[in-house]
């Protein structure tokens, strides 16, 4: 019986053990992380339907190197860095994962696909109740997206880093996916993640910003149903096509994005249902799940043991704080200028995380007074966040490519 | 450019466009409303017009 090496076996083990000490030590704490992930999706602390596939995704990679050639180690999982045609089709054909990776994700389809799904499930009319207010909530709320901006480049990020780095405070995940495959290549994989890692945590965080800085006598401010318009169909699909030509004729840069946002948008007003079921179902949970997984597999112990990961946890965090503040600065400013009349929790659902920061402003306010709805103000915002973070991203983009 | 001038100018150039956006979905809704306002909304049954 020839003589067997258990480790050549087990390579997963045996790659663990011949890896360099910091790389070893990264790819425990990674699938430790992935297992939390799976756990925090399964509970509910973090947004499931990204967490749940990023977290199998994360232990997968980590656990499963081997070695592919001689000393070489790598995974069969995909390999973002392949960009040679010869070794690009090679790869193609060993990588499972790799025919996503290259033909949805690293173009950015996958996030215009999502934008196709948040348009599907987004009402337009809510941000026709008073489009001024709704845009002037929303660009205050952008205060961390272009703040973050000077603050990263001076501790050391090159412009289009710092963009992208920014993008996080728009707490848009799309849009940062997209702002960071084309500014930052080299930094997308953990750009993204930290932005999603922290968008799961906006539901739990936001309140309690909402709550410090909107005393609860004006969080019950009770806003009036009247100023509600009824607005047809085919009124939506006009402001749709009109705003999409316009925002496209401005920065073509970004047009992916805002057609598949307001295509999304008419198809819910005019479209066959089964589009309409189509793009809002099996398209959005289809292209959600497969980021989530895609992100996951991305998180390799090298990637991750970039020196600037740290920095993109503080300034990630950081980015979407001083947009929170922005927004409730905005809510104020429209309730100065509305007579007091306006209910300045709402400025926190000008960051474009639809719907979740308009259901944190509801919720918030509901609980100061049960009589108070504000959730279509509040999506009226969300909706212009939506549209002046893809303003930002294209602008940042057109600037620094 | 230095990195704070360029975030004012991203931010000028956002709000200009934003509110050009926000001016031009007032002006067709109420170009609308002009030319075709909203059918009045039917009364609750029972209570009369």
């Amino acid at each position: 019986m020839p003589e067997i090496d258990l480790l050549s076996i087990f390579q997963g083990v045996a790659t663990l053990v011949a890896a360099e000490p910091a790389i070893m030590v990264a790819r425990i704490v990674l699938i430790l992380l992935g297992i939390a992930f799976v756990w925090l999706g399964v509970k509910g602390t973090l947004d499931p339907l990204i967490m749940i596939p990023m977290g199998i995704g994360m232990t997968s990679v980590n656990a499963a190197v081997l070695y592919l050639s001689g000393s070489v180690m790598g995974t069969i999982f995909l390999d973002p860095m392949a960009s040679e045609t010869t070794e690009l089709v090679n790869e193609l054909q060993i990588n499972f994962l790799q025919p996503i990776y290259t033909f949805t994700f690293s173009n950015g389809l996958i996030a215009c696909l999502v934008f196709m799904g948040i348009g599907v499930i987004t009402d337009i009319g809510y941000m026709l109740i008073s489009p001024f207010r709704s845009m002037c909530i929303a660009l205050f709320a952008e205060l961390g997206t272009l703040l973050t901006f000077p603050l990263a480049v001076a501790v050391g990020f090159t412009f289009k880093e710092a963009a992208a780095v920014a993008m996080i405070g728009s707490a848009d995940g799309p849009m940062v996916l997209y702002t960071s495959l084309i500014l930052a290549d080299d930094l997308f994989v953990p750009i993204t993640i930290v932005a999603y890692l922290y968008l799961s945590l906006t539901y739990a965080g936001y309140p309690y910003l909402v709550r410090f800085m909107v005393p609860k006598q004006l969080r019950g401010i009770k806003m009036d149903a009247k100023q509600i318009p009824s607005v047809s169909a085919a009124e939506k699909v006009t402001f749709a096509v009109i705003i999409n030509t316009l925002l496209c004729l401005l920065l073509p840069v970004a047009a992916p994005l805002f057609m598949s946002f307001f295509l999304g948008i008419v198809i819910r007003e005019a479209g066959p249902k089964p589009f309409v079921d189509f793009i809002g179902g099996p398209v959005l949970y289809g292209a959600t799940f497969f980021l989530g997984l895609l992100l996951g597999v991305l998180c390799e112990a090298g990637t991750i043991l970039n020196p600037k990961v740290v920095l993109l946890l503080v300034f990630g965090i950081l980015a979407l704080l001083l947009s929170g503040i922005g927004g409730i600065i905005g809510g104020y400013v429209v309730w100065l200028a509305s007579g007091r009349s306006f209910n300045p929790a709402i400025g926190i659902a000008g960051i474009s995380c639809i719907p979740t920061t308009a259901k944190v402003a509801q919720k918030e306010v509901r609980a100061a007074n049960k009589f108070a709805v504000i959730l279509p103000w509040a999506m009226g915002a969300s909706i212009c966040g939506v549209i002046t973070s893809a303003i930002i991203a294209a602008i940042y983009v057109t600037l620094l490519r | 450019m230095g990195a704070f001038k360029l975030m004012l100018f991203v931010a000028g150039l956002s709000v200009l466009i934003s509110l050009l956006v926000a001016g031009v979905i007032q002006l067709i809704f109420n170009a609308i409303r002009r030319l075709r306002p909203p059918a009045p909304a039917a009364s609750e049954p029972g209570k009369g017009s």
